[in-house]
């Protein structure tokens, strides 16, 4: 669905942000694009969506350069920035000028989405409501395009604490196998339980794109006492109020929950040893 | 998939109007009544002129089409916005014809309506003083000589393709930027040619005697240029669409 191969790009000449990115993305999976603030996961969802040209490599989306904003692949994805512009307009004449372009938009299921969010005037102008409320609207109208590719980037910012589970609950019931969801966030804990495949991006690199099914095959996650494991089974560890969090490579095929906040934290601060993990050579392939 | 497609155009416009339905109207209503309250005092006055009053309808027409055609495009105007816009599903052509439509259609036609109603209501609203003769005269420029109008009407063209340009290459406060363009250029080619003429005066005599001897050999029709000021308006109008084409298909976010 999306396949970016050797790009480079850099906002100039001197400050290259992305050098040989190399990533596929798959059909019915939520991904969660991770990263640190600066890392470059905006942008690299604005190259996905063909809102920035890279300087160097093809960025393909639904088969298509996705340089040539093509309307029928435009009409297939939707992008929700971090903020979204919304004109001086009532929700329903909102939806009225901008849904005629999605062909799969579905007024009902907005309707729907809308009333979950416990927004239920259609009436009310949007650029009247807070932040919180216009991502509510925006989010329900995103969802109700029935995109095949939704990228949405950091999408429960200003969302309280009973819609963020919400936004969870909708996005997990209304994606289907066609679809392809790529969450860019570094909030990671609003992300749990809901994607299921992380990339984690670092200073324009790639340093993990995997399913979370395997990330738990080679990875465990435990609070342990230093005594009870080997030091080289350690990719990361740290502090906790209640003993010490760790990362262990896992060799003997145990279970256990995939920590997100963890495994960010060990990509981060131990790069090479997740490289190391999850085979540097293919990093970027779920061939 | 195709390059044009006339829904989509037509989606892109009901958008536009959609969206901006309020500003528009704000705007229509406020050059109406600026209108109506001119044409109320010139043609009751009984002191009026009709050649300033002629003037002051052209001049105020004018500066609303141009700064009506520079505003009308503001979807790049921000961040946000201008990611709405460049994904909404249309080819870069599509938006393009849009602007044009938007620009060369809807502004002259909402002047022209704006100018009619308010002279016309301006007109029949009873005064006991009331001119017919002036009246009369405001809605017979009409009328005046066709090829001037063609004139008049290419130069609009091509101003308001500039301001499509500008609107589309600025993005912030394309009026006020595009006028300080003009006025470089003018200000660079009035320096340019007086000092060129003057220089050619004062140093080459000969060059001047030539020239002013062989006028009437060279002495170009009114007509020959007209048609070349035109021909230069057209292709400078296309040149401008074309360069708004293009500047919105590089546009990155």
């Amino acid at each position: 669905m999306i396949d970016l191969q050797e790009i480079k790009f850099g906002y100039s000449k001197k400050r290259v942000l992305f050098k040989d990115l190399n990533i596929r993305l798959k059909a019915g999976h939520i991904y969660g694009l991770l990263g640190k603030n600066g890392a470059g996961k905006t942008t690299l969802l604005k190259i996905m969506s063909g809102l920035c040209f890279p300087q160097c490599g093809v960025p393909t989306i639904l088969g298509q350069n996705a340089v040539r904003r093509a309307p029928d692949v435009l009409s297939k994805i939707f992008f929700l920035g971090e903020e979204y512009f919304v004109p001086h307009l009532k929700i329903k004449d909102y939806v009225r000028s901008l849904s005629p372009f999605y062909l799969d938009f579905n007024y009902s299921q907005f309707e729907h989405y809308l009333k979950t969010f416990e927004i239920e005037d259609t009436k009310t102008y949007l650029d009247k409501l807070s932040f919180g409320q216009k991502k509510k609207v925006v989010i329900s109208f995103a969802l109700a395009t029935n995109a095949q590719i939704l990228m949405m980037d950091e999408p429960t910012n200003g969302l309280d604490i009973p819609s963020k589970s919400i936004f969870r609950q909708l996005l997990a019931a209304s994606v289907s196998e066609e679809q392809l969801v790529i969450i860019s966030t570094h909030q990671v804990r609003d992300l749990h339980s809901l994607i299921d495949a992380v990339v984690i991006l670092d200073n324009g690199e790639i340093v993990l794109n995997e399913f979370t099914e395997k990330i738990t095959q080679k990875l465990q996650f435990v609070r342990f006492n230093e005594q009870q494991c080997t030091k080289e089974d350690i990719v990361y560890q740290q502090d906790d109020l209640n003993g010490i969090l760790a990362v262990l490579q896992n060799r003997n095929n145990l279970e256990s929950k995939l920590d997100l906040e963890l495994l960010f934290n060990a990509a981060m601060f131990n790069k090479e040893a997740i490289n190391n993990i999850f085979n540097p050579k293919n990093i970027e392939n779920h061939a | 998939m195709r390059n044009i497609s006339i829904k989509r155009i037509g989606l892109l416009l009901s958008k536009f109007f959609i969206d901006n339905r309020r500003t528009e109207l704000i705007r229509i209503i406020t050059g109406f009544a600026v209108v109506l309250f001119v044409s109320y005092c010139s043609l009751h006055s009984p002191v009026v002129v009709v050649s300033d009053t002629l003037a002051m309808f052209f001049g105020i027409a004018l500066i609303l089409i141009i700064g009506w055609s520079a505003s009308i495009f503001t979807s790049l105007k921000n961040k946000d916005k201008a990611i709405q816009y460049l994904l909404l599903p249309a080819t870069t052509l599509e938006k393009t014809i849009t602007n044009i439509l938007l620009v060369h259609v809807y502004v002259p036609v909402a002047v022209f309506v704006i100018f009619a109603g308010g002279i016309l209501l301006g007109y029949v609203l009873p005064s006991p003083i009331a001119d017919k003769y002036t009246a009369d005269l405001c809605f017979n420029f009409l009328q005046d000589d066709a090829a001037d109008k063609v004139g008049t009407f290419l130069t609009i063209l091509f101003c308001q393709s500039t301001m499509l340009f500008a609107s589309v290459y600025f993005k912030k406060r394309a009026l006020l930027k595009a006028v300080a363009v003009y006025a470089v250029v003018i200000c660079v080619e009035a320096i340019i040619v007086v000092s060129v003429f003057l220089g050619l005066l004062t140093h080459f005599n000969f060059i001047g005697e030539k020239v002013v001897s062989g006028c009437g050999d060279f002495n170009l029709q009114y007509a020959t240029y007209e048609l070349c000021r035109n021909i230069l308006l057209v292709a400078g109008t296309v040149l401008f669409w074309v360069l708004s084409y293009f500047r919105l298909r590089e546009t990155e976010v």
